[in-house]
């Protein structure tokens, strides 16, 4: 009981911060700029707000299913292996998603130019950190499996 | 506490702990990076341009123009700044570049000074073709790991008045 208590309540977490809190933050932000003003034609000349906040949604419903199945089976359960190191993978992609305003594939280095000028932002040193921080979790994930399944082969 | 047990809470608590960091370098060198930019970047529009592009002329019929402007760094930790300023032709060639780059302390400010000469034939070139004022101003912070750069291109434009 207590862990279906804890995998809700994670799921729920994601559920709130990626898709509920974007989703109405994106809507008072577009009640805040109607349609037809400078900054609301500005913001979609030049980013894809909506796209983002969607595609953010839809990784915050995969973050929150797999957080659900990673925390209601047991440790030694290869299903907890596989959902920990995918929600692993699924929160770098999100982390690129953002650096990139979109555009995942930029690793942190992007480009946007308006009217006259160009702005660069160079990330590429956060990614870095990121992919480390990746490493660290996949390899605590594998290590936390193997003694979880080894206890529990001893326990048999 | 079996071993296996006591490996798993270190390797938990070290996979929190360098999580802790890196999402706090990150946001101190963001935050830094966003003001310390935006800042400039509203200080070099709220100048005049006579107060920001100054222009002498020598006795050979040189010009020199100086583009002058303070960057502040309301930010946490240190940036550094470059400036660049480059004049082409009509055709694309550079006529004159000059840059500065300074380094400034969080909570301080200093000046960015880019001056450009003008020999005589090149500044027969500045006055009768419309030239184009290339500005990139760019400042990285966090070791000059991170940055932000913006690249202004104004063309074919009168030289502000008064110089």
């Amino acid at each position: 009981m207590r862990k279906i208590i804890k995998a809700v309540f994670f799921a729920a977490l994601y559920i709130l911060t990626l898709v509920v809190i974007p989703n109405i933050g994106l809507g008072y932000a577009f009640q805040l700029m109607p349609e037809g003003t400078p900054m609301r034609m500005f913001i979609e000349e030049t980013i894809d707000l909506r796209g983002i906040v969607t595609s953010i949604s839809i990784i915050g419903v995969i973050l929150a299913i797999l957080t659900f199945s990673s925390n209601v089976v047991e440790d030694w359960s290869p299903i907890k292996l596989f959902s920990s190191i995918a929600s692993s993978f699924v929160g770098f992609y999100m982390f690129l998603f953002l650096m990139g305003l979109g555009n995942p594939s930029s690793m942190g280095l992007n480009q946007l130019s308006v009217y006259v000028a160009t702005v660069v932002w160079d990330f590429r040193f956060f990614v870095t950190l990121e992919l480390l921080l990746l490493g660290i979790r996949v390899v605590s994930e594998i290590i936390k499996f193997y003694f979880a399944r080894k206890e529990r082969l001893a326990g048999l | 506490m079996g071993n296996g047990k006591r490996i798993t809470k270190i390797l938990t608590i070290v996979s929190i702990v360098a999580s802790l960091c890196v999402y706090a370098v990150i946001a101190v060198s963001s935050y830094t990076l966003a003001v310390s930019f935006s800042e400039s970047v509203m200080s070099l529009q709220s100048q005049e341009g006579e107060e920001l592009l100054e222009m002498t002329t020598d006795p050979t019929g040189g010009l020199t123009l100086t583009l002058r402007f303070t960057v502040h760094n309301p930010g946490l930790i240190e940036v550094s700044v470059t400036l660049d300023l480059m004049i082409l032709s009509s055709g694309g060639e550079v006529i004159t570049e000059g840059r500065d780059s300074k380094r400034i302390p969080s909570g301080s400010s200093d000046e960015l000074v880019v001056s450009l000469y003008l020999s005589p034939e090149n500044t027969v070139i500045f006055e009768t073709s419309p030239s184009v004022f290339n500005v990139d101003f760019e400042c990285r912070t966090l070791l000059d790991l991170i940055g932000i750069a913006i690249s202004i291109e104004i063309g074919g434009e009168e030289l502000p008045s008064g110089a």
